[in-house]
């Protein structure tokens, strides 16, 4: 494993706004540069992120924004730590998945299941990638985050686990019904 | 890394690289960490100590008041009682009421004859007590009032006294500021303690006056079946002017007086006789009629100094002649 996020990173997240909050009123520049140097330059990364397991722009991109707000609350303590981008990879599945449920828990429309009559004017989709969207939106949040982490991204299911916080077995059980699901909507067999 | 199938790893490698292709909005590309919400952080912190102080405050205020139903100021001591210092019995002192100052009760004493004695000063107190234990040489009356929700009551231990009020005024002002019917002669020589009873709520004054035991004179007629008192039966010696009441237009009068001269009863506020007789050679009776109405009023008994009198006012309802 060439990391490791641990589980409590939450709790030094919230300590560390309040020492946040003193870096901010002073105006260091110095700390505001370094924070653009490792945050603000992943931005489209953590954007890609957010918009594969969210499946909705405008949710992806406030997902982006929650996550460079607390990176920066807790920049005194994330500016100490040697794997940053694990950091915000985290924080950032973490909202998505939890701004999922919390739609879910107001009632409100999920991204997913807002009616896309069709594809916007000028788009020029093909079949196939009209079925693959459609495909896509069948899946779960948490199957969208697994197939995102491992597939695309690359990290192993352990990593994966970290990062959704769960088990590695809840993961592989996201991926395979991912897979099933998107095999039986694209009659993939 | 699991496995998947060829064509849908190319399907799948295709939407990611169209999502990959999408270029974040410039909201996050020109993010700019010092527009966090302090300010809004630092509200809620003020708002939030703001609250906690007047949580505070509202719950010290409950306590004080709370711990003052808890502990109610003591009640007058019995052993402050004993035979009291009396004045003369007729002297033509007035009474002296403490100033009140707390509750606007009436005019404590100032009802009262000059020439009675005060047997116990005014007493303020919230809820039960026992007042004072004094001897009785004559005739007691008692003026209190009460503010409050609830009744008082003043009994005494041998339960000669009884004496009920209504329900006191829950409002400031005015309160049922009466005099009590004459209760006498009590057990002459023997000690009396009067007991206040109302609810812990109830704030009282009171103050007990006392006239001298009746001289020998005639017994008055017998009062009408359905006579009301305005002034109980009273004693006295010179001039004296009686308990106030409220006229109601036809209020008689009836009295013995014996001594030099005559006897004349006025009223106060405008110098209107009532009624007048002699009084030399021996007990006489008369009696008068009032017909003013409305205001509260007060008759003043107009003798020579060594001439004494008991009097009587009453109202008989339905004797509109007078």
């Amino acid at each position: 494993m060439p990391f490791r996020v641990r589980k409590r990173r939450g709790a030094r997240v919230g300590n560390s706004v309040i020492a946040s909050a003193g870096l901010a009123a002073s105006g260091d520049d110095a700390s505001e540069r370094a924070f653009e140097a490792v945050v603000t330059a992943d931005v489209r990364r953590l954007y890609s992120l957010a918009l594969s397991i969210l499946d909705d722009a405008g949710e992806a991109e406030d997902a982006v924004q929650e996550t460079l707000l607390k990176a920066w609350q807790a920049w005194d303590s994330l500016a100490q730590m040697d794997h940053q981008v694990a950091w915000l990879t985290r924080v950032c599945v973490n909202h998505c998945i939890s701004r999922r449920r919390m739609l879910r828990s107001r009632g409100w429309p999920l991204p997913g299941l807002i009616d896309r009559a069709g594809p916007p004017a000028g788009a020029g989709h093909d079949a196939e990638r009209v079925d693959m969207d459609r495909a896509y939106s069948r899946l779960s949040t948490k199957q969208r985050a697994a197939i995102t982490l491992n597939y695309r991204h690359g990290y192993s299911v352990d990593e994966c686990a970290v990062f959704m916080g769960c088990r590695p077995g809840t993961v592989r059980t996201h991926l395979e019904r991912g897979l099933a699901t998107l095999r039986k909507e694209l009659k993939d067999d | 890394m699991i496995d998947i199938g060829p064509r849908l790893d190319s399907r799948l490698r295709a939407k990611f690289d169209r999502i990959d292709a999408e270029a974040p909005p410039q909201r996050l590309l020109a993010f700019r960490p010092t527009a966090t919400r302090r300010r809004h952080r630092s509200l809620n912190v003020i708002v939030s100590v703001c609250a906690i102080a007047v949580v505070a405050a509202g719950i010290a205020a409950f306590a004080v008041e709370l711990g003052g139903h808890a502990h109610p100021k003591p009640a007058p001591s019995s052993a402050q009682g004993g035979p009291l210092p009396k004045l003369p019995v007729y002297s033509p002192a007035p009474p002296s009421p403490t100033v009140i100052t707390q509750v606007p009760m009436p005019v404590y004493g100032t009802g009262f004859p000059a020439s009675w004695h005060i047997v116990i000063p005014v007493t303020k107190h919230t809820g039960s007590a026992v007042l004072p234990t004094f001897v009785p040489e004559g005739w007691e009356y008692i003026q209190y009032a009460c503010t409050g929700i609830g009744h008082l009551q003043i009994v005494s231990t041998d339960g000669t006294v009884s004496e009920s009020l209504r329900s006191c005024s829950s409002r400031a002002r005015p309160v049922n500021a009466q005099i009590s019917g004459g209760y006498g002669p009590l057990s002459e020589g023997r000690p009396v303690t009067l007991n206040v009873v109302t609810s812990s709520s109830v704030q009282w004054e009171i103050i007990v006056a006392e006239t001298a035991t009746p001289l020998i004179l005639p017994t008055l007629p017998p009062l009408p079946a359905n006579a009301q008192v305005l002034v109980p039966l009273t004693y006295g010696r010179g001039i004296a002017s009686l308990p106030s009441f409220t006229p109601h237009g036809s209020n008689q009068m009836q009295w013995w007086c014996s001594g030099p001269g005559g006897i004349q009863v006025f009223v106060s506020n405008g110098n209107e006789s009532t009624g007048a007789s002699t009084c030399a050679g021996g007990p006489s009776g008369g009696g008068g009629t009032d017909l003013t109405t409305g205001r509260r009023e007060t008759l003043v008994v107009d003798v020579t100094p060594h001439c004494t009198w008991e009097i009587r006012v009453y109202w008989q309802p339905g004797d509109s002649s007078g």
